[in-house]
C-alpha cells in the first residue's frame, strides 16, 4: 500500500515539474516574441522618422507636391502586427512616390541630404527586415510549443495561443531558398 | 641571376643534400647492422670488428648527419626565397597595392583577445598580408598552433607528442554594415573553436534557413537581431557556398564592423611543396594566385564593396 502512495507521489511530482518547465518554456518563448515585436517597433519608428525627414527634404525641392504624402500612417505605441504591417505599407507607398518624384527633380536627386537619407533608409529597411525575420523565427518556435504535445496541454490551460506571423516581402521570402 | 634562378638553385641544392644525406645515413646504419650481425655469429673477431664498426659505419653516419644539417639550412634559404619570389610575385598579380611580410603575422595577444580559438602550447603566425580590393580592406595571416599531449603507448609508458590543433588562415575584411554586437557562426567541421559551450555568455540563434542551421552554430551577444541583420538570406546563401568549398572547416565572426574568416583545414598556405615535387614554378605561382583570389571572390560574393548601408545618418 505504501508503495502505491509513493508511486503516485513520484508521478505527481513529475507532473508538477513538467508543468513548471513547460510553462516556463512557453513564457520564455512568448517573451522572446514580445522582444522581437518591440524590435519591429523600433525599426518602424526609425523608418517613420526618416520618412518624415525625407518628406521635408522633398517638400523643399518640390513645393507643389505637398498633398502627395498626406496618407502616411503615423507609428504609435501598442499597435497590433496587422496595424504595424498597414503602417509599413503606407510608408512603402510614400517611399515609392518619393522615388518617382525624385526622377523629375534632378536637383533633389543630386542633393547630399537626399543621398544620405536614402542610405539611412536602406540600412533602416535592413534592420526592419531583420526584426521581422527574428519575430517570425521566435513566433515559429513559440507556435511549435503551443501546438506540439505535451506542451500543448499546458498551453491550453494557461491561455497561450498561436501567434500570427509578420508578412515578409515576397521577393525577400524567395531569397531564403538555398541553392548550392 | 634572377630570383627564380636563385630559387631553382636552392631547390636543387636542397634536393642533392637531402638525397645524399639519406643515402649516407642508410649506408652507415646498414654497415653498423651488418657488423653487429657478424659480431654475433663470430665472437672471435670482436676487437677487430668493433674497430671497423667505428671507422666504417659511423663515418658515413656522421657525413650523412652533416649533409642533412646542410640540407636544413639550404631548405630554410629555399623557403625564404620561395616566399620572397613566388608568393610575392603571385600576390602582385592579384592585388595592385599590397603589403606582404612573410615572417610576420598576427600577435598572440590579438588572437588571445579575440577569444575565438584555443592557443595551445606553441603559437606561430606568418605570411601577413594587407591589401585592398574595391576599397575593402583585407588583412590575412597564416596560423599554426600546436599542443603537447601526453598519452600512454601500448607498452604502458607515458609519452608526449605534439599535436597540431590549428593550421590554416585567418582573414579579416571590413564589412559593409555597421554593427555593435558580435555574431559568430561556427562550421560543423571547424575544430578548436572557443565559442559556445555550456557556460558561454553568448546566445545561440537559429536562423530560418535549415541548411545553414544544419552546418553552422550561430552565436550572438544580443537577442538575435544583429544575426538576422547581418545574415540576410543572400549572405547566408553565399556563406554556405564558401563554407562548402572548405568542407565546413570554417568560422565566420562578425566583430567590430569586420568579418573574420577563420579556416582550420590543416593546409599551410604559401608554403613550398616537397623539394622532390615535379610542380613547376609557374604552377606554384598559379596555385597561390588561385588561393589569393579567393579573397576577391568572397568580397564579390558578399558584395562587401557595397557602401549603401554605411553612408547614412
Amino acid at each position: 500500500m505504501n508503495y502505491w502512495i509513493l508511486g503516485i507521489l513520484i508521478v505527481l511530482i513529475f507532473i508538477f515539474l513538467f508543468v513548471i518547465v513547460a510553462n516556463n518554456n512557453l513564457n520564455v518563448a512568448s517573451l522572446k516574441v514580445e522582444e522581437a515585436s518591440s524590435d519591429i517597433d523600433v525599426a518602424l519608428e526609425k523608418r517613420y522618422d526618416l520618412l518624415t525627414k525625407m518628406i521635408d527634404t522633398v517638400k523643399s525641392y518640390c513645393k507643389y507636391e505637398k498633398d502627395t504624402f498626406s496618407n502616411v500612417i503615423a507609428i504609435r505605441q501598442g499597435m497590433t502586427i496587422k496595424e504595424k504591417d498597414k503602417a509599413n505599407k503606407s510608408m512603402d507607398d510614400a517611399f515609392s512616390k518619393i522615388h518617382i518624384l525624385a526622377e523629375n527633380y534632378p536637383n533633389l536627386k543630386a542633393s547630399e541630404n537626399y543621398k544620405m537619407l536614402q542610405s539611412s533608409i536602406a540600412d533602416c529597411e535592413e534592420h526592419l527586415q531583420a526584426a521581422k525575420r527574428l519575430y517570425n523565427a521566435n513566433v515559429s518556435s513559440y507556435n511549435r510549443l503551443v501546438v506540439s504535445f505535451p506542451t500543448s496541454v499546458i498551453a491550453g490551460m494557461t491561455a497561450h495561443e498561436k501567434l500570427p506571423y509578420y508578412s515578409i516581402d515576397s521577393n525577400k521570402r524567395n531569397d531564403v531558398k538555398i541553392d548550392i | 641571376m634572377t630570383k627564380l634562378d636563385t630559387l631553382k638553385k636552392y631547390k636543387n641544392n636542397a634536393q642533392s643534400l637531402h638525397l645524399f644525406g639519406i643515402i649516407f645515413m642508410i649506408l652507415g646504419f646498414g654497415l653498423f647492422a651488418y657488423f653487429m650481425l657478424a659480431q654475433i655469429s663470430s665472437s672471435y673477431y670482436t676487437y677487430v670488428i668493433n674497430y671497423k664498426v667505428i671507422l666504417m659505419a659511423f663515418t658515413p653516419v656522421v657525413i650523412g648527419f652533416i649533409l642533412l644539417l646542410l640540407y636544413a639550412r639550404q631548405y630554410k634559404k629555399y623557403r625564404f626565397a620561395y616566399k620572397e619570389s613566388v608568393v610575392d610575385y603571385a600576390l602582385g598579380k592579384v592585388f595592385d597595392d599590397y603589403e606582404y611580410e612573410p615572417h610576420s603575422g598576427f600577435s598572440l595577444s590579438y588572437v588571445k583577445k579575440m577569444g575565438l580559438i584555443g592557443l595551445g602550447d606553441d603559437f606561430k603566425s606568418t605570411d601577413f598580408i594587407h591589401a585592398e580590393y574595391k576599397d575593402v580592406d583585407i588583412v590575412q595571416s597564416n596560423i599554426h598552433i600546436t599542443r603537447q599531449e601526453t598519452y600512454t603507448n601500448s607498452k604502458g609508458e607515458t609519452q608526449t607528442r605534439t599535436v597540431t590543433i590549428y593550421l590554416g588562415k585567418w582573414s579579416i575584411y571590413t564589412f559593409n554594415k555597421n554593427f555593435n554586437e558580435d555574431v559568430i557562426c561556427v562550421g560543423c567541421n571547424f575544430s578548436d573553436s572557443r565559442v559556445g559551450g555550456l557556460f558561454t555568455s553568448l546566445n545561440k540563434v537559429k536562423l530560418e534557413s535549415d541548411s545553414f542551421n544544419s552546418v553552422f552554430k550561430t552565436y550572438t551577444t544580443d537577442n538575435g537581431h544583429t544575426a538576422f541583420y547581418l545574415l540576410t538570406p543572400q549572405v547566408i546563401n553565399e556563406l554556405l557556398i564558401i563554407a562548402k568549398a572548405y568542407h565546413y572547416k570554417i568560422m565566420y565572426a562578425f566583430i567590430d564592423n569586420k568579418l573574420h574568416v577563420l579556416v582550420n583545414n590543416g593546409h599551410a598556405y604559401f608554403e613550398p611543396g616537397s623539394i622532390y615535387s615535379k610542380i613547376s614554378i609557374e604552377d606554384e605561382v598559379n596555385k597561390i594566385i588561385k588561393e589569393t583570389k579567393n579573397n576577391k571572390v568572397l568580397i564579390d560574393r558578399l558584395k562587401l564593396d557595397n557602401q549603401l548601408f554605411k553612408g547614412g545618418y
